[in-house]
């Protein structure tokens, strides 16, 4: 009894001077994706923000299904899969980090976050740009590895640091979505799965390293300013373009609201 | 009489050099420090000063002014009499932003290695290093001299680190993008802007925890702020807060943080400074390339001044 009641003082103590929470991630997709790379760049760069904090976030990576059953969220370079992926997520997050389709923000699936821009906004990008330069040969995209404005700079550095290769939008994606699940569960260490999926869906200040604070939409859609590219992949701007009225809702469409 | 002129100088342990009522410029992308004489507000020099010149501050006896020189990683030293460069200090990877302790120690922030390094601008010797998060930048020594607080832009802290020993003492996690802070005369509190989250919060120093946050800023003000630079007024009774992209700086009530009053100055405003009297205040407005002047009385921009290109910190002698 004596010992029992020992066992469990220590217990106690430990609990109370253990370091803190401790979270599993999981990704599905291919293992040569950008997306797995720069997921793996937020995961480390969330660890270090946690070691002050006491918190620590682990990611473990697979081909495909099933989901383990100890994730907290799930990120996934799956296109065409989303939907049925966050069906059988039991209400985890699902990180939508490549696919697209309008199609899929229409859906308004209560835990798909879309955090690649969606075919609409980058269309309303384009548009933007071409209003301004009609017979411009653009296209849109969630990053550049060129850009320097808004601590881009310093994330192009670091990942292209570790990686070799430059950040490109998928790599961002990646990034982007360890960095807000680590940002939440740092501020939110007892959450659950179901409580981080509300903080994120709540969070309205999240940091894309892209100036504009960004948050998701209703449908689930990360609302995002995008980069302008030119023909020859080189960085012509930002959307929204300036002056453009709506801001960063200019961008995309809100069919879930 | 000489001579006991002398020894009474040699007795005072900081001798406070005359004001040069000159205004410094830090000019990013210009690679130079504007200097303006405070009572024309005209240009009397540009100081060419090397790569990347972002923070700005003055030594205790107000002789140097120092300047971050991020892409030579160095402390540039500037004779505030003569306005001569005089030499580059190593200072460790990227130095952004820097504060000067009272003991003359300056402790600043190395941007892409994640540390604040204390450095003797005499000696050039490197006294600590302290592992801080991603992108650190704003530094702020706390009025009794016993702590420097280092923000991390990218990890969304305030560092608080304890000057006897260089160890952190706590890690305080504010809005997305924390940039700079001030504290309170009696160092019961400091202030932080967040610059993406759109924040300005006020902490306590006792127990380091957030009392009051003004996270209505960009419904307040306008939808572009991004609260960058921030600065008590003399008499405490005004917080400063630049607004960047806003264009603008805010006045707060430092105790509820309710904006009082805003003056539109210059595209992107981030560095901001104050006459000793508080009667003017000085905002860096970078893409403009000008220093808008603020009468505070009237809270209205009476002047902008030319500047080099990308226009950062500034600073005033007066």
């Amino acid at each position: 009894m004596r010992a029992i009641r020992f066992a469990l003082a220590l217990a106690i103590v430990l609990a109370a001077t253990a370091p803190g929470a401790d979270f599993n991630l999981v990704y599905l997709g291919p293992e040569s994706s950008a997306a797995l790379q720069g997921l793996r760049l937020g995961i480390e760069e969330s660890n270090v923000q946690g070691e002050f904090l006491g918190v620590r976030l682990t990611l473990a990576a697979s081909s495909g299904a099933p989901i383990s059953g100890d994730a907290i969220a799930v990120f996934a370079d799956q296109r065409g899969q989303i939907a049925d992926l966050a069906g059988s997520a039991g209400g985890r997050a699902v990180f939508n980090l490549s696919d697209d389709s309008d199609s899929l923000r229409a859906a308004c699936l209560a835990n798909a976050l879309h955090v690649i821009p969606s075919a609409r906004m980058k269309a309303d990008a384009v548009s933007q740009w071409k209003a301004r330069e009609p017979n411009a040969s653009v296209t849109a995209a969630a990053w550049h590895g060129g850009a320097v404005k808004f601590a881009a700079r310093d994330l192009n550095k670091r990942y292209k640091e570790r990686f070799g290769p430059e950040m490109d939008s998928l790599a961002w994606a990646g990034w982007f979505a360890a960095r807000a699940v680590g940002d939440t569960l740092m501020r939110e260490p007892g959450s659950d799965a179901v409580a981080l999926l509300r903080l994120l869906k709540e969070a309205d200040g999240l940091d894309g390293q892209k100036g504009d604070p960004h948050s998701f939409r209703a449908s689930g859609q990360l609302r995002q300013p995008l980069v302008l590219i030119g023909p020859d992949g080189e960085l012509l701007g930002e959307a929204p373009v300036r002056g453009a009225p709506g801001g960063l809702d200019s961008l995309g469409a809100s069919p879930c609201e | 009489m000489l001579r006991i002129l002398l020894l009474v100088l040699l007795l005072v342990p900081q001798m406070v050099a005359e004001p040069t009522y000159r205004i410094f410029v830090t000019n990013e992308a210009g690679d130079s420090v504007t200097v303006i004489d405070s009572r024309t507000d005209k240009v009397e020099k540009t100081i060419e000063v090397g790569g990347r010149p972002r923070g700005i501050g003055f030594s205790p006896d107000r002789s140097k002014v120092y300047v971050a020189l991020g892409n030579e990683n160095a402390i540039g030293v500037i004779d505030a009499a003569t306005l001569e460069l005089e030499r580059k200090i190593s200072a460790g990877s990227d130095p952004e932003a820097f504060a000067v302790h009272p003991n003359g120690t300056i402790y600043l922030s190395n941007e892409d290695d994640g540390l604040a390094t204390a450095l003797n601008p005499d000696s050039g010797e490197i006294l600590a290093e302290i592992k801080v998060g991603l992108e650190p930048e704003g530094v702020g020594v706390s009025p009794d001299g016993k702590q420097v607080l280092v923000t991390s832009e990218s990890s969304n802290m305030v560092h608080v680190i304890s000057v006897d020993d260089s160890k952190l003492v706590a890690n305080v996690l504010v809005g997305a993008r924390p940039r700079e802070v001030a504290f309170s005369p009696d160092g019961g509190y400091f202030w932080v802007t967040s610059e993406v989250a759109g924040h300005v919060s006020k902490v306590d120093r006792t127990t380091n925890r957030i009392v009051t946050v003004n996270r209505r800023l960009r419904r307040e003000i306008n939808p572009r702020v991004k609260p960058k630079g921030i600065l008590l007024s003399p008499d405490g009774d005004r917080l400063y807060v630049s607004m960047g992209r806003g264009n603008a700086v805010a006045v707060l009530d430092p105790d509820t943080l309710e904006v009082q009053g805003t003056v539109g100055t210059g595209v992107r405003t981030w560095g901001i400074a104050l006459s000793r009297d508080g009667k003017r205040l000085y905002a860096a407005n970078g893409p403009d390339g000008t220093l808008s002047v603020v009468d505070t009385e009237a809270l209205e921009e009476i002047k902008t001044i030319p500047t080099g290109e990308m226009p950062w910190g500034v600073v005033v002698d007066d």
